[in-house]
């Protein structure tokens, strides 16, 4: 599901680091599951992954930005 | 009242598409769909997770677990933690049941983290799935970058957790009816 969609964003135009941030908060990030997660980890861990995964995600997309995009 | 508590979300989620197909029947009828399909995924991705869960649990010792992913497993259940979760498919919530055994047989916290990581976005059957998708040079620099961000989470997350709570999930997990 997220590799077809974002190959559609990119061609329609979004930039290689927005897809980047998309992909990468759309794999580690799950707002969704998190009360899964959180019935195994606990809350206080499952939203701190999630907001260390968030945070990473940009880091991501900044050096695919820059590898991919050549920005 | 308890199992109304208990699927409120399911409720209310079930009324705002009724409410959408009432007021525009494509889009709410797409949106049956998409739920549908991520339906058949859980209730396709479940069974043979938990098939797996039994036969790890079956088939590996204690021992084996604790001398490869445990405390003392240094960079060797570091990799196997990466290796393990990328050789699964399937989404997020199918990775939760399998740490749980892993913390069951004794692997170490800070891999289990990494497993969860590794699971959530380097998995290999999706990699040929980016390249085609999205190139290689794309997905080559998100597994590249992905890695040690994956560990370094990690040991993030087992510093910023007090030992105590470690402990408690642990235990919880142990207590869990179906391991």
């Amino acid at each position: 599901m997220a590799f077809p969609t974002a190959a559609m964003l990119l061609q329609n135009g979004a930039g290689y680091m927005q897809i980047g941030a998309f992909v990468s908060t759309l794999m580690m990030v799950g707002i969704v599951t998190a009360p899964v997660e959180m019935k195994y980890f606990g809350k206080k861990l499952t939203i701190a992954r999630n907001v260390l995964a968030f945070i990473f995600s940009f880091l991501v997309a900044y050096i695919i930005g820059k590898v991919v995009g050549g920005i | 009242m308890k199992l109304i508590k208990r699927y409120r979300f399911f409720l209310v989620t079930i009324g705002i598409i009724g409410i959408i197909t009432l007021i525009n029947r494509s889009i709410g009828l797409k949106a049956i769909g998409v739920a549908g399909y991520s339906f058949k995924e859980m209730a396709l991705v479940i069974p043979p997770v938990f098939i797996l869960l039994g036969l790890l649990d079956v088939w590996v010792p204690r021992e084996t677990m604790v001398k490869y992913m445990g405390e003392g497993s240094g960079i060797k259940g570091v990799i196997l933690s990466i290796i393990l979760g990328s050789a699964a498919a399937g989404p997020l919530y199918g990775a939760f049941p399998v740490a749980a055994v892993f913390m069951k047989k004794g692997a170490k916290f800070s891999n289990i983290l990494i497993f969860i990581g590794a699971w959530s976005t380097t998995k290999i059957p999706m990699f040929l799935f980016e390249i085609s998708a999205l190139g290689a040079r794309f997905a080559v620099t998100r597994l590249v970058v992905d890695i040690p961000g994956i560990i370094l989470i990690a040991y993030i997350l087992s510093q910023l957790i007090p030992k105590e709570e470690i402990r408690e999930i642990y235990r919880k997990v142990e207590n869990m009816w179906y391991l």
